[in-house]
C-alpha cells in the first residue's frame, strides 16, 4: 500500500461511509469473498501432505517426542464449551489479545449475538439478543464471581469495571437466560468474566501503550509463589484516554483512572483451595449530563467530570472431593462511590453465595442459596433528580436446585433446575429451566432449552424521581414531567426457547448456530399516570405532567447466530460470525406507554456480522485483521457501518514484544449510540502502539 | 478514476496474498491442548502393550474405552480415525459405568471418576485392560499408566506391578521413557 493512496481513499465516499449503507455491506461482503476465496485457492494449491494436521502430526510422534510437545493448559474450555447446553461462547486470554481491545466492552464485539456500541470514550451500550443500552437491564456481569450489576438504575457500569486484560483467563459469554443458575437479572444473557489464578501469573508483566485516543495506559504485575501452594500477585493500572469526535466541539468525555489490586490463592494438599482478592480505583470520568431544577434555569447541559471511585475485597473457599464432588462458598465486600454532574450513589454492598455438587447415579446434584444487602446513599444534587427515601438496603435472597440426568449414558443429558428468590421489592419468585443435550456422535452436539427468568425491580423503578423540563410555560410558571417512583412495578418476565447445534464439520472447520425465540412479559414501558397539576412542594411553584415507569409492554424477540471456524493451517485461524435479531414490542392491554417500544426495539441491530483472521508466521509475528458490520439504530438515527481493526505483533527473543493496533480503520469517525443528552458523539479511527515486557 | 469498491477489493487480494505467502512459508504450528496430546499418547500406548492371547484372539477390534466425563471431546476420533493397532480396526467407546469395561484394550479413566478409583483397579485386573488416566497419582494408586505434567509436558508413570498383576506385558521402549516407573526400571535401563 502506498501513503499516496490514502488520501483519496479518505476523502472518497468511505470517509461519509454510514450515508451508503448498502454498499458497504456488498463492498465488505465482495472483499471478504475475495479474501477467502484467495486463501482458500492457495491453501489447496500447497500440497496439503507437506502440511499435515495437528493431530494427524501428534499421533506419529514416538512417546519420547510426544513428552516433549508443550501444551497450552488454557485451551480446556473448548472441551467444555463443547457440551453445554447453551449458547456459550468463550473468549480465551488469546482471543482478547489478538482483539487489540484496550476495554472489556470493546474484546466483547468479537462475540455472536452480543451488540457493543461505543457511546462515547467512556461509555457503552451492550445488548445481548436485543435491549442494547447504556447500562443493560437484562444482561448479568460477573468479575471472579462478583456481581457487578447495579439495583440502584439495574444495569452495569461499565466504566468502572476495568481490568488488566493479560491476567484474564477467559471470558464466557452466555447468549440467553441464564436465571437458574446466575441469579436474577440474567434474562438476555450473562457475562462471566474470570481472571486466571495467581499460580498462573508469576513474574514481572509490564505493558506501555501510546496512541491517538488511548493516549496512555500502563499496566503492570508482578506474581510468585513459595512452590507449596501459595501464589500471589499485585498489579497496577492507570490510563488516559483522550475524547471522541464531538461535532458540537466539546470535548468532555476523557476518561483517567488509576487502579491497583492483588490475588492470593492458597491451594493445600487437601482439596481445600482459598482464594482472597481484591481491587481499589479512582477514576475521572467526563460526562455531559442534563440537569434539571424546579428553580431557574429549569434545565441545563452540564459538562464537566464525574467522580467514580471504590473498592472490593472477596474470599472464595473451594473444596474438591473429585470430578463433580465440590462445594464453594464465595464472601465478598464491594464499595463503589459515584458523584456524577447530577445524582450521586455512595453504595456498600456484601454478598454470600454457597454452592454444593455430587453425583448420584446417572444424575449430578448441584444446589445453593446465597444472599445479597446493597446499601445506597443518594443525596440529592439537582432538585430535579432524586431518590425517596435517599438511603435504602436492596436486598436478595436466593436458592437453587439442578439436576442434570443422564438418560442415554453420555448421550441423552437432561438438565432440570430451578432458582427461587426474593427481593425487598418482591414476593418469591421461580425461574425454572429445562434444558435438553443430546450428543449423537462425539463431533456433534444438539441442544434444546426452555427457560424462564426475571429481571428483578430496582431502585430505578421504585424509589427514583426523574425529571424533564417541556420547555414550556404555563401561567408564566415552568411546566415539567416527572417519572415518579412506582410502588406497584413488578420483575420483567422472559420465557425463551432456546434451540443449537454444534458440528466439527472436519476436524478443522467447526460451526456453531443458535437460535431463539422469547416471549416478553410485564416489560418496562414510560406510563403517563393523569394530568397536569399544579405544584409547589418541591419547589418553587410550577405545573407538572406526571408519569412513571410500568410493566406496560409485551411482546416477542426472534433470531439466530451463526458461527463458524476454520483453521486452514495450525498457525492461521478464521472466524466469523452473523446474528440476526427482530424483536416486536407492544403495548399491553391498558398501558399507558409513551413510545417505549419503537425506542427499546429501535436500539438494537438487526443484523450484525464480523470476520476475523489470525495468523502466526512462525514464533516471532503474527497478524490479526477483524472486520465488522453493524446494521441501523433505526430509533437512534445511527446508520449502519463496516469497520476494521488491524493489529501486528512481534514477539521478540527478548522478554519484550511490540504491537501495533489500528481500530475503527475505515473511516475518520463513524456513529454507534445516540447520546443523552445531544448531539451525538463519533467514534475515532484509532491508532496505538503497546509495548510490552513479560519475564 | 477507479471506484473505491474496486480499490477496497484490490487492496484486498494484496492483504491476502501476503498473508498467505507468509502463512505458507512459515506456519509454525500452534501449541496443542493437553487433550490432544493425550488422546495422542493413548493411541501410541496400544503399539507397546500386549495383551494376553486369549484377550488377542477374541475380538475383531481394538478398543479403546473412555470412563466418566469425557475430557477429549472429538479429538480422540479424529486420533484413531481410520487407524489400526495390531492389524484391528480402533473403535472409541464412551462408558459410565465399571461392569462396561470388558471389551475395552485400553481404558481411560476421567478424572471425573477418581471416588470409584477401587472398583475400577479391581474389574481392571480381572478383565486385563490397560488402564491410564490423568488424575493426581494415579499410577500411585494403582492404575497401570498415570499422565503428569511437568512444565507443560505431558509424561507417564507406569506402574508395573499393577501391570503384572493385569497380565499386560510392556515394552522395554515404554519403560524407558516413563518418568518414574513403580516397580523398578528393568536392567539396563
Amino acid at each position: 500500500m502506498r501513503p499516496s493512496e490514502r488520501v483519496p481513499f479518505e476523502d472518497s465516499m468511505w470517509m461519509r461511509g454510514t450515508r451508503f449503507p448498502l454498499r458497504l455491506v456488498t463492498t465488505g461482503i465482495a472483499a471478504l469473498v475475495v479474501l477467502l476465496l484467495g486463501l482458500t485457492s492457495a491453501v489447496l494449491a500447497s500440497d496439503s501432505s507437506e502440511q499435515p494436521e495437528d493431530q494427524q502430526t501428534l499421533k506419529q510422534l514416538t512417546l519420547a517426542q510426544l513428552g516433549n510437545v508443550e501444551v497450552t493448559t488454557a485451551s480446556k474450555t473448548p472441551e467444555q464449551v463443547w457440551k453445554t447446553s447453551a449458547a456459550i461462547f468463550v473468549l480465551t486470554q488469546d482471543d482478547i489479545r489478538r482483539s487489540g481491545a484496550t476495554t472489556v466492552p470493546d474484546a466483547l464485539r468479537l462475540v455472536p449475538g452480543v451488540e457493543v456500541a461505543r457511546i462515547n470514550s467512556n461509555r457503552w451500550s451492550i445488548g445481548i439478543r436485543g435491549f442494547g443500552s447504556r447500562l443493560n437491564r437484562d444482561v448479568l456481569v460477573l468479575i471472579d464471581g462478583r456481581t457487578v450489576y447495579t439495583t440502584l438504575l439495574a444495569g452495569t457500569y461499565w466504566e468502572v469495571q476495568n481490568l488488566m486484560l493479560a491476567d484474564v483467563e477467559r471470558i464466557e459469554v452466555i447468549r440467553g437466560p441464564g436465571g437458574t443458575i446466575w441469579g436474577p437479572n440474567a434474562v438476555n444473557g450473562v457475562i462471566n468474566i474470570i481472571t486466571k489464578s495467581s499460580k498462573d501469573t508469576h513474574g514481572e508483566y509490564v505493558s506501555v501503550i501510546g496512541g491517538n485516543v488511548d493516549e496512555g495506559m500502563i499496566n503492570a504485575r508482578y506474581g510468585g509463589g513459595n512452590g507449596k501452594g501459595l501464589d500471589y500477585r499485585v498489579y497496577g493500572l492507570a490510563f488516559d484516554r483522550g475524547p471522541e469526535y464531538h461535532p458540537g466541539g466539546i470535548d468532555y468525555d476523557r476518561w483517567r483512572a488509576v487502579q491497583g489490586g492483588f490475588r492470593v490463592d492458597l491451594a493445600n494438599k487437601g482439596a481445600n483451595r482459598f482464594t482472597l482478592q481484591g481491587d481499589i480505583y479512582d477514576e475521572g470520568e467526563g460526562e455531559s449530563v442534563t440537569a434539571t431544577t424546579y428553580a431557574f434555569p429549569y434545565s441545563q447541559i452540564l459538562n464537566g467530570t464525574a467522580g467514580l471511585s471504590g473498592g472490593n475485597v472477596g474470599m472464595r473457599w473451594q473444596r474438591v472431593q473429585g470430578e463433580g464432588k465440590d462445594f464453594q462458598l464465595h464472601v465478598y465486600y464491594d464499595r463503589a462511590n459515584r458523584h456524577e454532574l447530577n445524582f450521586a450513589d455512595l453504595r456498600d454492598t456484601f454478598d454470600v453465595d454457597f454452592v454444593d455438587r455430587f453425583r448420584l447415579p446417572r444424575q449430578q446434584i448441584s444446589w445453593g442459596f446465597g444472599g445479597r444487602w446493597s446499601h445506597g446513599r443518594n443525596p440529592t444534587i439537582v432538585s430535579g433528580l432524586y431518590f425517596l427515601p435517599g438511603s435504602r438496603t436492596d436486598q436478595l435472597y436466593t436458592a437453587f436446585l439442578q439436576d442434570d440426568i443422564g438418560i442415554v449414558d453420555d448421550q441423552l443429558l437432561l438438565e432440570l433446575g430451578t432458582k427461587l428468590l426474593k427481593t425487598n421489592y418482591t414476593g418469591a419468585e421461580w425461574q425454572p429451566s429445562v434444558r435438553l443435550l443430546w450428543t449423537p456422535r462425539a463431533t456433534q452436539t444438539f441442544w434444546g432449552a426452555f427457560t424462564h427468568a426475571v429481571r428483578t425491580p430496582s431502585d430505578a423503578e421504585r424509589a427514583f424521581y426523574l425529571t424533564g423540563f417541556t420547555g414550556a410555560f404555563i401561567n408564566n410558571l415552568p411546566f415539567f414531567a416527572r417519572f415518579n417512583a412506582n410502588p406497584d412495578f413488578r420483575s420483567e418476565q422472559l420465557n425463551g426457547y432456546e434451540f443449537g447445534f454444534r458440528q466439527l464439520v472436519r476436524q478443522n472447520v467447526y460451526i456453531d448456530v443458535a437460535a431463539f425465540h422469547n416471549h416478553y412479559g410485564d416489560l418496562f414501558s414510560e406510563d403517563f399516570t393523569g394530568s397536569i397539576y399544579f405544584e409547589d412542594n418541591p419547589g418553587p411553584p410550577h405545573y407538572l405532567l406526571p408519569a412513571e415507569f410500568g410493566n406496560g409492554l409485551v411482546g416477542t424477540t426472534k433470531g439466530v447466530e451463526i458461527a463458524p471456524e476454520w483453521k486452514p493451517l495450525p498457525s492461521w485461524r478464521l472466524r466469523a460470525s452473523y446474528s440476526f435479531l427482530q424483536m416486536r414490542l407492544m403495548r399491553g392491554t391498558n398501558s399507558q406507554d409513551i413510545g417505549t417500544s419503537a425506542i427499546t426495539e429501535g436500539a438494537s441491530p438487526r443484523h450484525q456480522v464480523t470476520a476475523q483472521s489470525g495468523v502466526d508466521f512462525n514464533k516471532s509475528f503474527s497478524l490479526d485483521l477483524t472486520y465488522r458490520y453493524v446494521s441501523q439504530l433505526k430509533a437512534q438515527n445511527i446508520r449502519a457501518y463496516s469497520t476494521a481493526d488491524a493489529q501486528f505483533t512481534w514477539h521478540t527473543r527478548w522478554p519484550l514484544g511490540f504491537s501495533i493496533v489500528g481500530q475503527n480503520l475505515f473511516q475518520p469517525y463513524h456513529y454507534e449510540f445516540a447520546s443523552d443528552p445531544a448531539p451525538n458523539v463519533a467514534i475515532k479511527r484509532s491508532v496505538y502502539g503497546q509495548i510490552t515486557w513479560q519475564k | 478514476m477507479r471506484l473505491p469498491t474496486e480499490r477496497w477489493q484490490l487492496r484486498c487480494v494484496g492483504v491476502a496474498t501476503v498473508i498467505l505467502s507468509c502463512a505458507l512459508l512459515c506456519a509454525q504450528t500452534a501449541k496443542p491442548s493437553e487433550s490432544q496430546v493425550e488422546a495422542a499418547y493413548l493411541y501410541n500406548f496400544g503399539k507397546f502393550v500386549t495383551w494376553p492371547s486369549d484377550r488377542v484372539n477374541t475380538s475383531e477390534e481394538f478398543t479403546i474405552c473412555v470412563l466418566g466425563k469425557d475430557p477429549f471431546g472429538p479429538v480422540l476420533d479424529e486420533t484413531v480415525n481410520g487407524e489400526q493397532i495390531d492389524g484391528k480396526n480402533v473403535r472409541i467407546h464412551r462408558i459410565s459405568r465399571v461392569q462396561e469395561i470388558r471389551p475395552c484394550n485400553i481404558l481411560f479413566v476421567s478424572s471425573s471418576e477418581e471416588e470409584r478409583m477401587p472398583a475400577i483397579i479391581a474389574e481392571a485386573q480381572r478383565t486385563h485392560v490397560l488402564t491410564v488416566s490423568d488424575m493426581p497419582h494415579f499410577a500411585e494408586r494403582g492404575g497401570t499408566i498415570g499422565l503428569v505434567n511437568h512444565n507443560d509436558r505431558i509424561r507417564f508413570e507406569v506402574n508395573r506391578v499393577r501391570a503384572e498383576a493385569c497380565h499386560l506385558g510392556l515394552s522395554s521402549e515404554l519403560l524407558k521413557v516413563a518418568v518414574r516407573v513403580i516397580g523398578g526400571k528393568p536392567a539396563g535401563n
